[in-house]
């Protein structure tokens, strides 16, 4: 009976798992830095996308548009479930950050696809400041959550 | 790993996938341009030879285009590898070429650098960047002496910036 009993802590909230401690201990540091680079870096490709669509008048391509508009929502959702804190979200950060490298993956593909022939009928010109930041943020993006993930998968050897 | 591996080989699939994917806008092929001349509700404009409208962007001048960027990509340039031909209603002598940055040749009529607009998605007939304000100056569709065409309303500029849509949504 008393193991059913809320361990709690003097704040009166319930303390985290001790596994999740454990792993934390093992890995240190380095998945929480990574994560929140990683988001960080996810929020920026949402952020590039949303500045083109508004600003740079993408709003009137067709397909393009409602893409980038797609891809702003994606990104605000998982960059910011990616920065909450990891005691109470740690299954789902590990899906956050799937998400998160497929959505800067494709993004990063796709915009090189179009800079060099018609992607749904759309091509776009040159390597201005909005297409080599959405690039950068984009890799950036994939190592840090790449990276994450193989960090909390050998804590958990 | 594997899951990553089967993640940026679908991206990849489906980017390739996609962009055999034509059609959802205008875009110059490359081949030689063929522009004549189309009755719209906004009087005779210039279109291509699919019938698709063509304008002129007010900022450029002395046959230079001041369209790059994020610009040629919402307006891109109607492009041609060899001299344009012309079609009903367009005199020869009207059509030149000027090379932009990037190299390809921009098909000019009067000295006007010519443009699709992307909004109106391969349409024949579309005339949605008719007297619209984007990228820090007006656009227009073009006139048999290369004049910008005046919408028919007369109701002035339709300071547009954040939408393509406006009342020149009319066919030939």
């Amino acid at each position: 009976m008393s193991q059913l009993r809320e361990r709690t802590t003097y704040t009166g909230r319930p303390a985290p798992d001790e596994s999740v401690l454990q792993e934390e201990r093992r890995s240190g540091r380095a998945p929480t830095v990574l994560r929140m680079l990683g988001a960080a870096a996810v929020l920026a490709v949402g952020a590039v996308h949303l500045q083109q669509y508004l600003g740079d008048h993408f709003n009137v391509v067709p397909i393009i548009g409602p893409l980038f508009v797609l891809n702003f929502a994606g990104a605000t959702a998982i960059g910011l479930g990616l920065l909450v804190p990891a005691a109470r979200m740690r299954f789902l950060h590990i899906l956050l950050a799937l998400g998160g490298i497929g959505l800067a993956a494709t993004s990063f593909v796709f915009l090189f696809v179009s800079e060099h022939q018609p992607l749904f009928g759309f091509q776009d010109y040159g390597y201005r400041a909005g297409i080599v930041v959405a690039l950068v943020a984009e890799a950036v993006a994939v190592v840090m959550l790449v990276g994450y993930l193989g960090a909390r998968a050998r804590a958990r050897e | 790993m594997r899951s990553l591996n089967a993640v940026v080989v679908g991206a990849i699939g489906l980017a390739v996938l996609a962009a055999g994917c034509g059609g959802a806008i205008p875009s110059s092929d490359g081949g030689p341009a063929t522009l004549k001349m189309a009755r719209s509700t906004d009087g005779r404009v210039l279109v291509d030879a699919r019938g698709q409208s063509v304008y002129l962007f007010d900022k450029d001048e002395s046959g230079e285009s001041y369209c790059n960027g994020a610009c040629a990509a919402v307006w891109p340039p109607l492009e041609t590898s060899v001299a344009p031909q012309a079609g009903a209603g367009v005199a020869g002598g009207a059509l030149g070429t000027m090379k932009r940055d990037d190299g390809d040749l921009q098909v000019t009529y009067r000295g006007h650098p010519l443009y699709y607009y992307a909004a109106d998605a391969s349409t024949p007939g579309k005339t949605k960047g008719e007297d619209i304000e984007q990228f820090g100056s007006s656009w227009y569709l073009v006139g048999s002496h290369g004049q910008p065409v005046e919408p028919e309303s007369g109701g002035g500029s339709n300071s547009n910036s954040n939408s393509g849509s406006n009342g020149g949504g009319g066919g030939y």
